[in-house]
């Protein structure tokens, strides 16, 4: 099966004042093209440390990734992310249309059709009409779109999102989750999300691995066979939304052995 | 609509300071003409008033608030020419941080009262001595607030913009320079502030042409009033420039609530 990104036993140790400390060890997994995969596991876990290493941003100690083939040494083409702090990750002296087409610099595009994919993305996230805007005249969960809208508008391979819904309130959380549901049937972009949200996991992913332990490894992949299109109501609602939930809670708190090895 | 409020608060904030000006003046004229400072030669507000109206009609008075305001100008001016671009450079590069910044925050503690009697052996009492030491005065802390505002830009926006593909000089024009845009205006405020007072400070010490030359002759010949009267004027310049700045940063720098 062809995948997108392979991580083949990558490991991450930092030297710090009191020694070496071991973060993840002999992490392997592999992302199918257009899958959307969580990755969830205790606080402190070393989640984000996969997620760096995911974007280029850090080298792994041991092992590699490779995204379509090529292994990579530092943010690979058609990278997407968007972070939960968006009032760090977007800029305050830019619109949110100039916000938006910074990333298209390095794209041959013409004006017109700069503007026309911003206005594309800005629709897509609902967020129509507020290309003059700067990005703190917006709530949070709208900056969030315009980080989602950013993201979207260089047609990524490959999105790679932490924690993207942590500092916005529940409602807003719901409607994003929504709105992340409706960009993967729309454009189908592989994508990899942290979260330590265990139901928002399960709600929007195809698979979910549980990282555990210390030093980290991946102490489950587990696949959520529920269809698409999935609804806050119906699919929270559903029996086996419940079994999957209280599995990966399990496996995250350390209260369950994994179903198989993973 | 936030002109409209910004408008409406201030006319609300002028009464208050009306009152505390009137009452310094009104303390100030007891004080020196019923008691405690009435036997001191410490002139009153109305021979302060009277030694201001002389020194606003006379044309002297202009051709040396004008040396005063060319000298702190041209030296704000060149320093913040030549600070601004150096800050810049060096705060790009840890190595040039690191190796420059001891050096001058050596230069920058060194008051420029200090400096004085050197720089009048090599240039006399002149201009130019007026504005080397402004230049002096702002040049280093310029650099450095320049630097450290350079130094200063988010982590997590330059890693957004590198996970974008986004390169080194996108990453400088995007990030780091308006992120240094606020410290940079804090300098040029302070900076503003402090050109005029070295621009006087070498006329009152050094003998440099301009007001601070003024303040000095005024003193040395016993006309207190005079002296007063031109502290005044000295006084409303610096309330002008700051103010003046201070716009000028809020209409720059619109993104940070001020």
């Amino acid at each position: 099966m062809s995948t997108d990104i392979t991580i083949s036993n990558v490991s991450m140790f930092f030297d710090t004042p009191n020694g070496r400390k071991d973060v993840l060890d002999n992490v392997s997994y592999s992302v199918t093209p257009g899958h959307f995969v969580a990755i969830v596991g205790p606080s402190g876990v070393g989640k984000t440390t996969l997620l760096r290493i995911l974007t280029g941003l850090t080298q792994p100690t041991g092992g590699s990734v490779e995204v379509r083939g090529k292994a990579i040494d530092g943010p690979p083409d058609g990278l997407a992310v968007v972070l939960q702090d968006y009032t760090r990750s977007l800029m305050p002296w830019l619109t949110v249309e100039k916000n938006i087409n910074l990333p298209l610099r390095n794209k041959k595009m013409t004006k017109s059709e700069v503007r026309s994919r911003v206005a594309e993305s800005l629709a897509e996230v609902g967020l129509e009409g507020t290309e003059k805007s700067y990005p703190w005249q917006l709530s949070g969960g709208m900056q969030q779109r315009v980080a989602i809208a950013r993201a979207l508008a260089t047609r990524p391979d490959l999105l790679i999102m932490d924690e993207p819904f942590a500092s916005v309130d529940a409602q807003t959380r719901f409607d994003l989750e929504d709105l992340v549901l409706k960009v993967r049937k729309d454009f189908g972009i592989t994508t990899l999300m942290v979260t330590h949200d265990i139901d928002e996991a399960v709600y929007l992913s195809d698979e979910v691995v549980v990282l555990y332990g210390k030093p980290a490894h991946v102490r489950e992949v587990v696949t959520v066979d529920i269809g698409f299109p999935r609804s806050q109501i119906e699919t929270r609602n559903d029996p086996r939304f419940a079994e999957l939930r209280t599995h990966v809670y399990s496996l995250v708190r350390g209260l369950a052995e994994p179903n198989e090895a993973a | 609509m936030l002109s409209n409020g910004s408008r409406a608060s201030r006319v609300r904030r002028l009464p208050p300071a009306a009152i505390s000006v009137v009452l310094a003046l009104a303390l100030w004229q007891l004080a020196t003409s019923v008691g405690p400072l009435a036997d001191l030669s410490i002139p009153s507000v109305v021979e302060t008033g009277q030694a201001l109206i002389a020194e606003l009609s006379s044309s002297e008075f202009y051709v040396r608030l004008w040396e005063t305001i060319q000298m702190a100008v041209v030296g704000f001016v060149v320093a913040m020419a030549l600070a601004i671009p150096a800050g810049i450079l060096i705060g790009l590069s840890r190595f040039a941080w690191r190796s420059t910044k001891f050096t001058f925050d050596f230069f920058k503690v060194i008051p420029p009262i200090v400096i004085i009697p050197i720089v009048i052996l090599v240039l006399g009492p002149t201009m130019q001595m007026g504005i080397f030491l402004v230049v002096f005065t702002l040049v280093f802390a310029m650099a450095i607030q320049t630097g450290l505002g350079v130094r200063d830009a988010d982590a997590v926006l330059l890693e957004t913009m590198r996970c974008y593909g986004l390169g080194t000089w996108s990453q400088i024009r995007y990030a780091r320079l308006p992120s240094a845009a606020p410290y940079i205006a804090v300098g040029v405020r302070l900076s503003a502030s402090a050109a005029l007072v070295v621009a006087i400070v070498a006329g009152l010490i050094g003998g440099a042409p301009g007001l601070g030359k003024t303040i000095l002759l005024a003193q040395a010949s016993g006309d207190d009033p005079r002296t007063f009267a031109t502290v005044f004027v000295l006084g409303v310049l610096g309330i002008l420039v700051s103010r003046a700045v201070t716009w000028l940063q809020r209409r720059s720098i619109f993104w940070m609530p001020s």
